[in-house]
């Protein structure tokens, strides 16, 4: 029997309980540390018959774990071909699902502390879709509350940037036309805090590492002298550029729809803060930009 | 199930929500071309093209090219090509007679609006 990770061995009249204890003593002025595996004297006794011999060698190799234990006092059974029955319940020791989902990610940026000067720009949109293959390990036997995921998700999408830049009697102003796509890897250790019959909620918190690839199409600078006689000068240079890779923390809120079920539905919320995560080069000026990305993603689990 | 989808459009609504607005930028009301491609040179002289990206806002009185031997040319040292009025999607021009043999020549389109004149990067050529 066990409760609480605790083992118990049932005599015809009384439990015992399987422990071992480790204790220092002072001998003589010297410290010495004793490991007493109390048990295995225990089950020496208690299984004590014709497979003594055969179990001795187990149970001298028997840690105290519900698995061990089950093996031994299987083999006792089985030796002694004594009739049993386990009441453990048989559960795996994890549940391996794969999750194949879909989303959309929204960003917003800031200028890093390290920056001289904050230079508007705007994206054309801030919506990136992107689709994902991962693994769900869930259900650990002896951790239920907690799951482990990864996987892998890729994004592309052509987009345009807008920016401009005063200074004194100059006005820069540009555009850059690009295609980005991008390989995300999320790795997230998730807590479970509340369940229903069927949908568990989970909080997550770990890393995601991207890469980008920035394919630039057109770009443009236009630099406004704005005194008279008023000029501008074009100049077809590329004013942005994405980190190659990075690796980023960040957080998250889900659902485990039908988490019992084979098959189930899985959905997240998910915040990830990217550190200059692109750079705006304009005017011999350049400013970084830290990402807060706010992902939506909804997926079937497997 | 009404529980799921209510969740389901819960977290949607805070992702939206987390997309804040963007910044506002002034309009660019000035046209936009490419650098000055060089579309022929032989020995009866050079042919100029410049591509439009974009017209802007401005009305167009005046476009062509200037070309010198100055690395960076302006209207006061250069020579130019123009027509007046506003150009189709791209204009060419051709240059003859006027240039020095074998020299280092450099050559950019311009575009004269109604405020402004917008130039396009330099471009270098040797004459034929």
């Amino acid at each position: 029997m066990s409760y609480k990770n605790r083992y118990f061995i049932e005599n015809e009249d009384y439990f015992l309980q399987l422990d071992k204890v480790d204790e220092a003593r002072d001998v003589d002025g010297n410290l010495v540390r004793a490991r007493d595996r109390e048990y295995m004297g225990f089950l020496s006794y208690m299984l004590y018959g014709p497979c003594g011999d055969v179990l001795q060698k187990k149970i001298s190799t028997t840690s105290l774990s519900e698995q061990e234990l089950i093996s031994t006092f299987k083999i006792y059974y089985e030796c002694e071909q004594i009739p049993y029955e386990l009441n453990v319940k048989n559960l795996p020791f994890v549940r391996a699902s794969l999750v194949a989902g879909t989303g959309i990610s929204l960003t917003q940026s800031n200028l890093t502390k390290d920056s001289f000067d904050e230079i508007p720009h705007v994206f054309d949109t801030q919506y990136n879709p992107f689709i994902s293959l991962g693994v769900k390990l869930d259900q650990w036997r002896r951790l239920p509350r907690f799951s482990f995921d990864t996987g892998i998700a890729y994004t592309k999408k052509n987009n345009v940037i807008n920016m401009e830049l005063f200074k004194p009697n100059q006005r820069y102003s540009a555009t850059e036309e690009f295609s980005r796509s991008s390989l995300i890897v999320p790795i997230f250790i998730n807590y479970l805090f509340y369940r229903t019959k069927k949908n568990e909620f989970y909080l997550g918190a770990g890393t995601v590492i991207r890469t980008n690839t920035l394919e630039s199409k057109f770009s443009i600078i236009d630099y406004k002298i704005t005194y008279e006689p008023v000029t501008v000068r074009l100049s077809e240079e590329s004013v942005l550029t994405y980190s190659s890779a990075k690796l980023s923390p960040a957080i998250k809120l889900g659902v485990n729809f039908l988490f019992n079920q084979k098959y189930g539905i899985v959905s997240e919320f998910q915040l990830e803060h990217i550190s200059k995560e692109y750079t705006i080069d304009l005017s011999t000026r350049q400013s970084y930009y830290n990402s807060l990305v706010a992902s939506y993603m909804i997926g079937f689990r497997l | 199930m009404k529980r799921q989808f209510i969740f389901i459009g819960l977290l949607l609504v805070i992702s939206l929500l987390s997309a804040c607005e963007q910044e506002e930028l002034s309009p660019r009301t000035n046209p936009r071309f490419s650098a000055t491609s060089i579309q022929s040179i032989d020995e009866t002289g050079v042919e100029f093209i410049s591509k439009i990206y974009d017209f802007g806002s401005e009305e167009i009185i005046e476009y062509g090219f200037l070309y010198s031997l100055n690395d960076y040319p302006i209207i006061e040292n250069s020579e130019v090509i123009s027509k007046v009025g506003k150009p189709e999607n791209q204009f060419s021009m051709k240059v003859e007679n006027s240039l020095a043999k074998g020299q280092n020549y450099y050559v950019v389109a311009f575009i004269q609006t109604s405020t402004e004149r917008v130039y396009s990067e330099p471009i270098g050529f040797v004459s034929p």
